[in-house]
């Protein structure tokens, strides 16, 4: 009881927060509205058995990307956006279609299974399910390739910052 | 060192031959003399080593084989980069190397103030690749190779000096003149694979005789063909009129490949082919007939030219017809024999005219010469021996191998080519000594301006004339006539020529073969069977006519200067006709040349640049319109993608919602 | 069933309002900046998708996934906000419908 109790406050907190990073005029506000949004997920792994993501949601996300936000957001000190959206008939159509896109994702959620097999009860959580030592495991075994290349996409990622920052361009 | 490198007789100069062109000018002139002639001279010292082993081999093992890897495979077909040693190989290997050496080394000296010295000794060393890989060819595929890319260097070289248009334009003739040839060449290489199924010189000899049937229309058909390649190559009639214009690239390049080497070529691949040209009797008179009409027909030409150079070039044309008479009538030995002779006293004369135009800073008019003999002591010397030899005098290389040519004429083919041939000494030895006459008898008409410059040439274009002309006085002792055991380059040959007896033996029963059939038995049972009465009096008769020709050159141009000049006035249209080579040049523009190109013209007026271009240029201008119509999507708003990209979106979460 | 009393279709049901409030951000709004926060929206909704996936099946799979999404995550806005910087410094504007370079 207490998980459907704390999952509802999180899901609660989380649209809320998520509402406020689109809707608030002031960037810095909106920043913190998502660090708000990431603190209700990671609370939602926890529930979840993902308590390794759960931490480095809040170190990594919450912490270093949403700095290097506010950051930019003070950097570059925009004045208050006036209109706050876009003109025009993009942002009807945008409302439109985010909202027929929502219909057919619940669609998609809720619809009865039809005649697919009901899916199989899940099976017994191994021990340390989620735990830093067995993510550490499958990311050093199974997907030791991929996890190499990233580390290759964050270089080049390194790179391109820091030319586009030194370099005059647009 | 021996016939396991056999490879690197031709590797070394390809080696070269990339060296100094990757360098492109940028080593100094020493290093790319030491690149050039160093290449040559080791590919020439492996040569020797693997013709010493050749020799320690018993008679019948002398055919080694070294495979280096395959280079097409595709269904049946194969051919392997494969390279061949027996004696008829090893013959023309020594040749093109040691001929080869000498001359690299004699550029390094008439080259010496070229300016593109890197680029010329790249291209004389990817000539003698590609020589040796002709010769050394071990199937007819890897022997085109060769073919072409003699051809390609000598157009590389003809147009060496490019900014020249003459140079440039004769680079072109050779090219295109030499296609016609290939072409044949190629057609016929075609028509064995065909036939045989392979390419692989061993397996096709072997079966030509069970799968051919002598006098057959195919046999005939392939041995023609092959024959149009040499005709080309060699420079017979009728596709001969590149040489003489060839005279446009450097003079060593003259000597090497328009006189030594790469026009033997013809005369090379025939003796190679010799079993199927004994199959084909129509095919075998066909070659001697247009070497015997070539012969006399240039010797003609040469007779009244006044550029020293093309004066030689017509006695190449009509020498390479002697080979080809050889060849013609079976003497398939005594046309190699000629072939050897031959590239060292051309070579000789070449390189002498070469250090005469050196000496005289350029000039090539006979008739600006005269009275070099006290100036080039060395130069006269050598080529006085050259002349000798080519003339005919005893006991000079071209005597012997000249000699049997005509007698082998006289045996196999009757007294009409005999008599052409003869002829055709007479007026070898008359137009020589009448270049020879008016370079260094007589008085001196050479210019005031190139008096002053007047010098003999370096040592290193003298000594490779010295050693030359050595050759030309011994080289034909290998072959004496009528001795016994005198013939040992016969006798070298033979296991290569052997195979012919073995066809002429299924060919006996037909009376259209006999020519073959005699051949090969001269081949096999070689002087004694002779007359030697009968070839004594043809001997002296040649030597009788060479002296001749010289006596009436030396009262021509010598005793009496003002008889040339006479008897041209009275044989006017003679003269006229013989001066302008025959007006061929002409014929050949007008009747061929020139409607090939105004129909070309029409071509690509009428359908390419309207049909072809119309279509392409047609599509392309669609594409663009419809291109221009599909950019008016492009706003260049990020969102509008964004909004673009979430419609899709939409569809495909529909599609899998409502699937 | 996630084995503990909420059902996996509720995580669902939070991760596609999540996805489609990250969407209107991305379509109306003119700052880049919020179009990137946004966009970080939609990618932890997709996030919370895979853990719940991940929980259901009980393989890490998942999970690693997750942390795969936070590495191109982190790559992103390094870059996205560097070229942000870049327009900004050159052009005095973070507003998207006042750059229109993006057309050949």
């Amino acid at each position: 009881m207490a998980e459907v109790i704390l999952f509802t406050a999180f899901a609660l907190t989380a649209v809320a927060f998520a509402l406020g990073v689109i809707f608030r005029r002031n960037a810095v506000h909106c920043a913190l509205h998502l660090v708000g949004v990431l603190l209700s997920l990671s609370g939602m792994f926890v529930l979840l058995n993902a308590q390794f993501i759960a931490a480095i949601q809040i170190l990594v996300y919450a912490g270093a990307i949403m700095v290097l936000f506010l950051f930019v957001v003070m950097l570059l000190n925009v004045k208050g956006e006036t209109p706050l959206l876009t003109p025009g008939a993009a942002k009807g159509f945008g409302f439109l279609f985010a909202l027929i896109a929502f219909v057919e994702l619940l669609w998609i959620v809720l619809a009865p299974g039809g005649e697919e097999v009901a899916p199989p009860p899940a099976p017994p959580l191994v021990p340390g399910f989620g735990s830093p030592a067995a993510i550490g495991r499958a990311l050093y075994t199974t997907w030791l390739f991929p996890f190499e290349v990233t580390s290759i996409l964050l270089l080049v990622a390194v790179i391109g910052a820091v030319v586009l920052a030194k370099r005059k361009f647009f | 060192m021996g016939l396991n490198q056999l490879w690197l007789v031709p590797a070394l100069p390809l080696l070269g031959a990339i060296l100094n062109g990757i360098a492109a000018g940028k080593l100094p002139r020493k290093v790319v003399s030491v690149i050039g002639v160093g290449s040559v001279g080791l590919s020439l010292l492996i040569a020797l080593a693997c013709f010493r082993e050749l020799l320690a081999l018993p008679e019948d093992a002398r055919r080694v084989t070294q495979g280096l890897f395959t280079w097409v495979q595709s269904g049946d077909f194969q051919a392997d980069v494969r390279y061949a040693l027996d004696p008829l190989g090893a013959v023309m290997m020594l040749v093109v190397t040691g001929v080869g050496f000498l001359i690299h080394v004699y550029s390094t000296g008439y080259m010496g103030h070229e300016k593109a010295y890197g680029r010329y000794f790249s291209f004389l060393n990817l000539f003698t690749f590609s020589m040796l890989t002709l010769v050394l060819a071990d199937n007819f595929l890897l022997m085109f190779l060769g073919w072409e890319a003699v051809g390609l260097c000598s157009y590389l070289l003809i147009g060496f000096g490019y900014q020249r248009p003459a140079a440039a334009e004769a680079g072109k003739k050779a090219f295109v003149v030499n296609r016609i040839g290939d072409w044949g060449f190629l057609l016929g290489i075609f028509l064995i694979f065909v036939t045989f199924g392979t390419l692989d010189f061993s397996a096709v000899f072997a079966q030509a005789p069970q799968k051919l049937a002598v006098g057959s229309a195919l046999a005939a058909a392939i041995a023609l063909l092959l024959f149009l390649g040499a005709v080309g190559k060699s420079a017979q009639i009728p596709l001969y009129v590149w040489l003489p214009d060839a005279m446009e690239g450097p003079t060593p390049v003259s000597a090497l490949i328009h006189a030594a080497t790469m026009v033997t070529a013809g005369v090379y691949m025939v003796a190679r082919c010799h079993v199927l040209y004994l199959l084909s009797p129509v095919a075998l008179l066909t070659v001697a007939i247009v070497g015997a009409a070539t012969a006399l027909f240039a010797a003609t030409i040469g007779l009244v030219q006044n550029d020293i150079k093309r004066v030689l070039a017509y006695s190449t044309v009509s020498q390479l017809g002697y080979m080809f008479l050889a060849c013609g009538v079976g003497a398939f030995a005594s046309g190699i024999f000629h072939l050897m002779t031959h590239a060292f006293f051309k070579a000789l004369l070449f390189l002498g005219a070469g250090s005469v135009i050196h000496a005289l800073s350029g000039e090539q008019d006979l008739w600006k010469m005269g009275g070099l003999k006290p100036h080039l002591p060395r130069t006269h010397a050598t080529v006085l021996v050259a002349t000798l030899a080519i003339a005919g005098i005893f006991p000079f290389a071209g005597f012997f191998s000249k000699d049997e040519i005509l007698w082998n004429a006289w045996l196999h083919g009757g007294p009409v080519l005999w008599g052409a041939g003869v002829v055709g000494a007479f007026l070898t030895a008359f137009y020589m000594f009448r270049l020879y006459f008016l370079t260094f008898g007589g008085r001196s008409r050479v210019t005031e301006e190139a008096k002053h410059h007047l010098h003999e040439s370096p040592n290193s274009m003298t000594v490779p004339l010295i050693i030359l002309a050595v050759l030309s006085l011994v080289g034909g002792l290998v072959q004496v006539p009528l001795l016994s055991g005198g013939q040992r380059l016969d006798a070298f040959l033979e296991p290569v020529f052997a195979d012919a007896a073995l066809v002429a033996g299924t060919g006996v029963a037909h009376g259209a073969a006999s020519v073959a059939g005699s051949a090969a038995a001269h081949g096999a049972a070689s002087g004694a069977a002779h007359a030697p009465g009968v070839e004594i009096t043809l001997m002296v008769i040649s030597l009788i006519v060479a002296l001749s020709g010289i006596f009436v050159a030396h009262r021509f141009y010598v005793a009496d200067p003002d008889l040339p000049c006479r008897l041209a006035e009275r044989a006017k249209g003679f003269y006229r006709l013989l001066f302008n080579k025959y007006w061929i040049d002409e014929v050949y523009d007008s009747r061929i040349v020139q409607p090939i190109y105004r129909g070309s013209v029409r071509l690509w007026e009428r359908f390419d640049a309207a049909v072809i271009d119309g279509a392409v240029n047609g599509v392309g201008k669609q594409i663009e319109r419809g291109a221009a119509l599909l950019r008016q999507a492009q706003t260049g708003y990020v969102q509008v993608y964004a909004l673009i990209l979430t419609l899709g979106a939409v569809v495909v979460l529909g599609y899998l919602a409502l699937r | 069933m996630t084995g503990h009393g909420v059902p996996l279709e509720l995580y669902q049901l939070v991760a596609a309002l999540l996805f489609t409030i990250g969407l209107v951000g991305v379509l109306v709004r003119r700052s880049a900046l919020v179009i990137f926060m946004s966009i970080e929206l939609m990618l932890n909704a997709v996030n919370l998708s895979f853990v719940a996936f991940s929980r259901l099946h009980g393989q890490m799979d998942g999970q690693i996934f997750v942390f795969f999404v936070m590495s191109v995550a982190a790559a992103e806005v390094a870059v996205g906000l560097a070229i942000l910087v870049a327009i900004f410094r050159n052009r005095e504007t973070a507003s998207v419908d006042d750059v229109h370079l993006l057309k050949g």
